[in-house]
């Protein structure tokens, strides 16, 4: 028992350690970091490079990672990408940090080098004994864990409490303008609260890579702990975020005395114990004040006082889309002409018409963040799971009931609209950075406890989902998804058109306003849940139609992140947008895997974070901004086209429209 | 607590107005009458039913609409989106979620919709804009939209809230004019919160005074006009008669003046010109220009929202100038951070309780001290701080948010006075405060002066200010109207420019 106590501890002090750079960014800066896991992979590959590649010493290869490395990289990323998000709306802080989370690795192994790393090695040298404390054995990792923690949470108290910079910080996240009232700048308190926070990231990353393994996944598992803590503390708790991870640590190592070892069932309990954690903590929060918001909206009375006057009104979705007026109706449909003749295009070589009958498909699942997010406003992480739900329960379908497959397809869609619905119900009270992160966890749950059933798995196979016989081949498929495809923007545009969908930017605009209008929002929201996971079920089905095998493990949630990020990028408001982010998802790997050598074949998911950061910039996405720009070309050339109505007041001079 | 035992009776097809000043309740108010926020006791009857705890959506079902103080427009929808939209949650609300399924983006309009939707376009001169993104549409047009709104839904009781504010004369006597008209055609009962005293007696026959969230008095404005008891709220009748404005207690000097005091002829200390300051769409303050020599005090009165605040936070950076300049002796400070403007040596004390909340007193003034060099400067600052509001050392260890309100501002003070700035900047900081305090706040700023601190004030004890400061300059909705030496300043003067109301002597 004693020692499942003690390496409990230590799972939940690294788990800790990252709450904590989780909490303190949030708490000061506003940004909850979803690139923390790759954050914390980068310091980690660093210093396993310079450990093992470079046969550094333990201490030295710590030491240059931890302080010069980390911060360095913090203040590099506080530089380029976070101190232009402070301001955003969460979706663009959300949206960018996880571009960022995409891009940081594979630029890690640019640099360092690809290589499957298996063993790790942790802070401890590799020859040292386990020491025993009251006949349990204690190895000196977890010493060292334990150690870190206590250092943490020690020198960060008093750091706080006792020096000038500690000061300025807690002033800071009192109130930015009164900070700066006192003549302490507010910009240089976040660099160095990003400074540690990277910090933090590296040494968990270092501490975690041992058990969890130098990859990814490992980090990713990592901060999805660390992300129920915070949820669990209600994200501005340092003390509470710490304690809720040691808990979680203890609870995790408890249970497995008790559980079967090497069960599926102990496989699938132990993952899902963080989600557990969010589950009775947000359950217990509504029960007690009936809301959980997100507080996001930092400082006192001051603060909120002059944001009108400093806060850039470019709010994803708030800049109007022209859809009403023709020439731009006309611009609109461009983009989708191009994406119909592709096929064709490529119909001569059977490698780029596969790719582009999977683009097809990726593009009726990236319409599910057109309905959700674009139109909904609500920011759903669990998009993908949706799509693997419904790919499986087709799957199912056919081989359990010999039913036709289209059918099992819209029988499986339906299923999933049915859990969206469920899902919109329950976090219809929730604030947008809550709803991320619980879509987020029951994402994962989802893909730890249901995805890996035997049944669905078929012991890593999947099971086999074939194209209905008239569209066997490629130029028939592709076309089948463009059609389908075709379908959903229907009837997304009616719902841009209808009463539903004032309704919607009636609600995502002003939550007051509508309710004071009589608009219910529940209503809604649960429609809009259940038709973005219909749409999401029907693309993940196309997908598995197109790979001929319904497969679990290409429907994982940390590759949903990736989705968002490249539909937003290419703009989550607009139709073309998301084919465009479909074809350009499945072909771009495929042209630097063709023309480019292998060396750089991470390039794609470098370029597509990158896009995702630059959403910080222009929140509206490539193809609003390029169509912009394409108008006022149009404007210029042919002015009579398209005159926007000026209003004739005394003051249409002072307003001015942004471009 | 914001509201407490208040009692309001609006009569069918009548117009009400409630005034009363900053911080009054007037809003919370509102949230309670719409729904949005929950009353602790008390009820809410509308057409005779008891609404109190039906939600906002029930609310406006039975007839209840009401704008808001900021503009909650929907910017992604259209002007004629907006009313289209209020239209079908009255008349036909189903829709809301049955057109997903009817595709109902190819129903043809409902002609009695269409006529509805656009005579109310008409009556609001809103159809040059009727097809426009509300997005980024100027205020005065933002505030008739959400009129036009809250008016489709066929309202039987309107709430408006705050509906002049941020807009100029004109716009205020055009929105006077429409608020009147459709009131008499469409005989809907009209609650108004205004800060502008003058526009509520205009327009209503009867209207309530809210002070600290109690009613203080209600009646025709007449009435209300001669209610010692509303002066005292607005005006903030001198509290105790006859005591000094606290120049005559010798104290510690404070310093400021402490880069030597030779004669050589310096620049004003504040020069101040053509300043504009916006908070999107909204102007707030346009055209300011006046300057403050070394050692002086300037009280820059107005009423409520004229943009004193904000011209305050437009001088210390907070909200950047949109257009126009700002110098410090000499140096142009006009794009300057707020915190390169707290090192030059100005001191804002911004309104409300300027504290750091949730850290403790001696934490404020730490932070507040973090601009001067070396710690024994540091150390002999809060001394002073401490030695000038003794009261605050008996608390040091508090959180300053749970300090009283006045020794909040005590607080705030002290972060003033404890670093000798150049220019102290002061907005309303008696403000709810009991007379004795408001004596102390004089005193201190007094002793400020004394030492060679400039002083710009913003008070609402007009005549305290006056007597205290050596100029005043008068905004009237963010244009400044008047300005010279306060000697010249008299009570015509100011009953001309800040109203019957705020200035009337007994």
């Amino acid at each position: 028992m004693l020692q499942y106590i003690l390496a409990g501890l230590a799972l939940g002090s690294i788990y800790a350690i990252a709450s904590a750079g989780l909490v303190i960014t949030f708490v000061s800066t506003g940004v909850l970091n979803f690139a923390f896991g790759s954050m914390a992979y980068v310091v980690a590959r660093f210093y396993y490079w310079l450990n093992t590649g470079h046969s550094w010493t333990t201490t030295d290869a710590g030491l240059m990672s931890l302080l010069v490395m980390a911060p360095a990289l913090g203040i590099i990323l506080y530089a380029l990408l976070f101190r232009f998000v402070r301001n955003r709306s969460t979706l663009v802080k959300l949206v960018a940090t996880i571009g960022l989370s995409v891009a940081l690795p594979p630029l890690a192994d640019l640099v360092f080098g690809v290589q499957t790393i298996t063993t790790a090695p942790g802070l401890a040298l590799s020859s040292d004994h386990p020491y025993h404390f009251l006949g349990a054995p204690v190895t000196t990792d977890q010493l060292i864990t334990y150690g870190f923690v206590l250092l943490v949470v020690v020198a960060g108290t008093l750091i706080l409490k006792l020096t000038r910079v500690g000061l300025y910080v807690r002033a800071s996240v009192d109130s930015e303008s009164m900070t700066s009232l006192s003549g302490t700048s507010p910009g240089r308190v976040a660099v160095g609260v990003w400074a540690v926070s990277t910090m933090l990231a590296g040494l968990a990353g270092i501490l975690v890579a041992p058990t969890n393994g130098l990859t990814t996944a490992g980090m990713a598992t990592l901060m999805a702990a660390a992300f129920a803590a915070v949820v669990a503390a209600r994200l501005r708790s340092l003390a509470g975020a710490v304690a809720v991870s040691l808990a979680m640590g203890v609870v995790t190592d408890v249970v497995q005395e008790y559980l079967p070892p090497n069960s599926s069932f102990t496989a699938a309990i132990i993952p899902s114990i963080p989600f557990g954690f969010i589950l009775i903590f947000l359950i217990i929060y509504l029960l007690r004040s009936g809301t959980v918001a997100d507080e996001a909206q930092t400082g006192g009375p001051l603060d909120q006082a002059i944001r009108p006057a400093n806060q850039d009104s470019s709010v994803p979705g708030l800049s109007p889309d022209s859809s009403t007026s023709r020439p731009s109706a006309v611009l609109s449909l461009l983009p989708l002409a191009v994406v119909a003749v592709v096929p064709l295009i490529f119909h001569g070589s059977p490698y780029w018409l596969g790719l582009v009958a999977a683009g097809m498909c990726y593009a009726i699942a990236f319409l599910s963040f057109t309905v959700v997010t674009g139109e909904g406003g609500m920011l759903w992480l669990s998009q993908i799971i949706f799509a693997g739900g419904g790919a499986l329960a087709a799957a199912q379908f056919v081989t359990v009931w010999h039913l036709p497959v289209l059918l099992a397809i819209v029988l499986g869609a339906i299923a999933m609209a049915a859990v969206g619905a469920v899902i919109g119900l329950l976090t219809i009270r929730l604030g947008d950075l809550y709803v991320a992160l619980v879509t987020l966890s029951f994402g994962l749950l989802v893909e730890t406890l249901v995805f890996t059933l035997s049944r669905f798995a078929n012991g890593g196979i999947g099971i086999t989902l074939n194209r209905p016989a008239f569209a066997a081949g490629n130029l028939a498929f592709s076309y089948l998804a463009l059609a389908v495809f075709l379908v959903f923007a229907g009837l997304i545009l009616n719902l841009r058109r209808s009463t539903s969908g004032l309704a919607l930017r009636a609600v995502r605009d002003s939550e007051a306003a509508s309710r004071t209008l009589g608009v219910s929002v529940v209503q809604v929201k649960v429609i809009v849940g259940a038709l973005g996971a219909f749409v999401a079920a029907v693309g993940g089905s196309f997908l598995a139609l197109d790979a001929g095998v319904a497969q679990p493990q290409s429907y994982e949630t940390f590759v949903g992140l990736v989705w968002l990020a490249v539909v937003v990028t290419l703009g989550v408001r607009s139709i073309a947008g998301a084919a465009l982010a479909g074809l350009s998802f499945a072909l771009l790997p495929g042209v630097f895997q063709t023309y480019v050598p292998t060396r750089w074949g991470s390039v794609p998911a470098i370029l597509f974070g990158l896009g995702a950061i630059s959403v910080a910039r222009d929140p509206d996405g490539i193809v609003v901004h390029t169509g912009r720009q394409l108008r006022q070309l149009l404007m210029m050339v042919w002015p009579a086209v398209h005159r926007p109505p000026v209003p004739t007041t005394a003051h249409s001079s002072v307003q001015k429209v942004r471009t | 607590m914001a509201v407490n035992d208040v009692e309001i009776a609006v009569p069918p097809a009548e117009l009400v107005g409630l005034v009363g000043p900053n911080g009054a309740g007037k809003s919370t108010l509102f949230g309670v009458l719409s729904g949005l926020v929950r009353p602790l006791s008390g009820s809410v009857l509308l057409n005779g039913e008891d609404v109190t705890q039906a939600s906002p959506q029930l609310r406006a079902d039975r007839g209840l609409a009401r704008t808001f103080q900021h503009p909650e427009i929907f910017g992604g929808l259209t002007v004629r989106q907006h009313l289209v939209l209020a239209h079908r949650t009255r008349v036909a609300k189903s829709r809301i979620w049955s057109d997903l399924f009817t595709l109902g983006s190819l129903r043809p309009t409902d002609p009695d919709e269409t006529a509805a939707v656009d005579d109310l376009i008409d009556s609001l001169g809103l159809g040059p804009v009727a097809d426009r993104f509300a997005l980024g549409l100027p205020l005065g047009m933002s505030r008739l939209v959400e009129l036009g709104r809250a008016l489709a839904t066929s309202p039987t009781v309107l709430l408006l809230d705050e509906p002049s504010s941020g807009l100029d004369s004109t716009e205020t006597g055009e929105f006077e004019g429409t608020l009147r008209r459709i009131a008499r055609d469409r005989g809907i009962s009209v609650l108004i919160v205004e800060h502008d005293v003058e526009l509520v007696m205009r327009l209503c026959p009867a209207m309530y005074v809210l002070d600290f969230g109690v009613l203080i008095a209600h009646g025709t404005p007449d009435e209300i006009r001669r209610n010692p008891q509303v002066r005292a709220a607005y005006l903030g009748e001198e509290a105790s008669p006859g005591s000094d404005d606290g120049r005559t207690r010798p104290g510690r000097t404070i310093g400021g003046a402490t880069e030597g005091d030779t004669d050589e002829v310096r620049p004003p200390t504040l020069i101040v010109e053509n300043l504009c300051v916006r908070y999107g769409p909204a102007v707030a303050v346009s055209d300011a220009s006046f300057s403050i020599e070394r050692g002086q005090a300037l009280a820059l009165l107005g009423p409520n929202g004229a943009g004193k605040s904000s011209l305050a936070r437009s001088i210390s950076g907070l909200i950047p100038a949109a257009a126009g300049s700002v110098a410090l002796s000499g140096r142009d400070i006009t794009a300057a951070t707020p915190y390169q403007i707290r090192r030059a040596g100005v001191i804002h004390l911004p309104e409300g309780r300027g504290v750091f909340r949730r850290l403790s007193v001696i934490d404020n003034l730490r932070m507040a001290t973090a601009v001067l060099h070396g710690r024994q400067a540091r150390r002999d600052a809060i001394d002073l701080a401490f030695e000038l509001f003794p009261a605050l050392a008996e608390r040091r260890r508090q959180m300053a948010g749970d300090l009283s309100g006045g020794e909040q501002q005590m607080l705030s003070l002290a972060r003033g006075l404890a670093t000798a700035p150049t220019l102290l900047i002061a907005d309303e900081l008696s403000l709810g405060l009991a007379p004795i305090l408001v004596d102390s706040v004089f005193e201190g700023l007094a002793r400020a002066r004394e030492s060679g601190v400039t002083v710009l004030m913003i008070e609402q004890y007009v005549h305290r200010a006056l007597a205290f400061a050596d100029q005043c300059v008068v905004l009237q909705r963010g244009q400044v109207v008047w300005q010279g030496g306060t000697g010249t300043m008299d009570e015509d003067l100011l009953r001309h420019y800040l109203g019957e109301s705020m200035t009337a002597v007994p």
